[in-house]
């Protein structure tokens, strides 16, 4: 029978699957999000120390993050670091949601990289004098970072941020496959049980485009408030 | 106040200040002029050590300036830098270009921070731009803010740096007038600056340099009225 029929998958047991999908979605997107920012502001801020070797340390570390794929960073942090931890750390984590936390662990590390570029790239467009104007001030090195060069770059670099924001939050899906039980993983065990294929998913299709469209909507917001404010 | 002994400074195989030795004394207000290229605004950023130097001694109130246990941040609070292009914060008004160093590096409570920023900016007549951003200012007034920025750290000495070369000329004006209110005060001043009005207005002495040398130390009187140095001749006759 071709028709559709979301009844199936809106009952009682199934909508509770969904929210608690969505609320899981939303609570890794929050969690990765505030660990790429702060991960990737200080390699940032450890990539413009003139130290030869700090330099290269961040480097390969980016490199390392953008050329190899998300899923293979995610199935390492779950199934291959655990194996290299001593047992009270495995307890540990096992008895606090796993998953999880490799998962916030595996994706924030990820987008950090990205975010590290984004910055860098914010930077590189700022006169080198305002550097030394801070400095001449007598801030120091990572006072004038802190207030400012990185809110400059920050700004600079909003249109870039927002769109890693929004692969951010898509990547969250992909936390289904070491069992994060976050929308796609809800979705999948409902249209498994109800054979409901396409009402599943196009389900969650509305769930992520309503999480997407108001970054959306904020970024460019953000973005506006900003020209006006400079010109 | 300042005390340069036999400095040099390279940049590679380039040498861009040779052997300077000068003196300083507080309240002085001293103008360095000369050809560009002669190292001028290199002598003034090695200074706050902006410019490292490469041998020599620069003493500014007894401390040394490149000795390893000096405290540059410290220092630097106490030598107000003021930069041809300005150079104020463009995503802060401003007052708060001048109230983020008060609160950031002196650790002032934000309210007395702000007392103070439009105390300075009513002196230089901007207490209405107050919450104005930099690119929403004229360049006279940018660098009036930047003056202000300053010496909001009640600095002993001002360092200028082309301060005007910037500015239409309708606008140099105001910002020349500002340095002499300042010079007046007794702040100690180094300004470099191609304004010979600044010069015979403001300056007790004058250095004309060249090739990286001070070649012409003299008061001001002497060296405007008749110097005897062709050197000084040359330059006055190429910049009228």
């Amino acid at each position: 029978m071709p028709a559709l029929d979301f009844s199936a998958i809106f009952t009682e047991h199934y909508r509770w699957l969904l929210i608690t999908g969505l609320a899981m979605t939303l609570l890794l997107f929050v969690l990765c999000w505030v660990g790429a920012m702060a991960v990737g502001i200080l390699l940032t801020i450890v990539r413009m120390v003139p130290f030869r070797p700090l330099e290269l340390l961040v480097w390969a570390y980016v490199e390392y993050q953008r050329n190899v794929p998300l899923l293979v960073h995610l199935f390492v942090w779950y199934f291959g670091i655990p194996q290299l931890l001593p047992y009270s750390a495995n307890d540990f984590i096992n008895s606090h949601n796993s998953e999880l936390i490799f998962a916030v662990i595996a994706i924030a590390l990820y987008q950090a990289a990205y975010i590290s570029e984004d910055l860098r790239s914010g930077i590189r467009t700022l006169p080198k004098v305002q550097f030394e104007a801070a400095r001449a001030m007598g801030f120091t090195f990572l006072g004038s970072l802190r207030w400012i060069i990185l809110p400059q770059a920050m700004r600079n670099s909003l249109p870039p941020l927002v769109n890693q924001t929004l692969l951010l939050f898509k990547a969250t899906s992909l936390a289904a496959v070491i069992g994060v039980a976050e929308l796609t993983y809800q979705a999948r065990l409902i249209e498994n049980e109800t054979y409901r294929i396409f009402e599943s998913f196009s389900v969650i299709t509305v769930a992520y485009l309503a999480g997407t469209m108001p970054l959306i909507w904020l970024g460019s917001r953000l973005s506006r408030n900003n020209a006006s404010r400079t010109r | 106040m300042i005390s340069i002994q036999s400095l040099n400074k390279d940049f590679g195989a380039f040498r861009a200040l040779s052997d300077i030795n000068a003196r300083v004394e507080k309240g002085e207000v001293v103008v360095l002029c000369g050809p560009s290229g002669s190292g001028k605004s290199t002598l003034l950023r090695t200074l706050n050590r902006l410019e490292p130097i490469t041998t020599g001694r620069i003493e500014i109130a007894g401390v040394d300036v490149n000795s390893r246990g000096v405290d540059i941040n410290k220092l630097r609070q106490k030598i107000g830098f003021v930069f041809q292009q300005y150079n104020l914060f463009p995503h802060l008004t401003a007052l708060d270009n001048i109230v983020i160093g008060l609160t950031k590096i002196l650790k002032m409570p934000r309210d007395e921070a702000t007392k103070r920023a439009m105390a300075l900016l009513e002196r230089v007549n901007l207490t209405r731009r107050a919450s104005n951003y930099p690119a929403q200012l004229s360049g006279g007034e940018q660098q009036r803010v930047a003056i202000v920025r300053s010496l909001a750290f009640q600095p002993e000495i001002m360092l200028f740096d082309e301060p005007t070369s910037a500015l239409d000329a309708e606008m140099i004006g105001e910002v020349l007038a500002l340095m002499r209110e300042l010079a007046a005060t007794g702040m100690t001043m180094m300004c470099v600056t191609h304004e010979m009005r600044f010069a015979r207005e403001a300056a007790d002495r004058v250095w004309l340099m060249e090739k990286g040398k001070i070649i012409v130390d003299t008061d001001k009187a002497a060296f405007f009225n008749s110097h005897p140095n062709e050197r000084v001749q040359r330059f006055l006759s190429s910049i009228n």
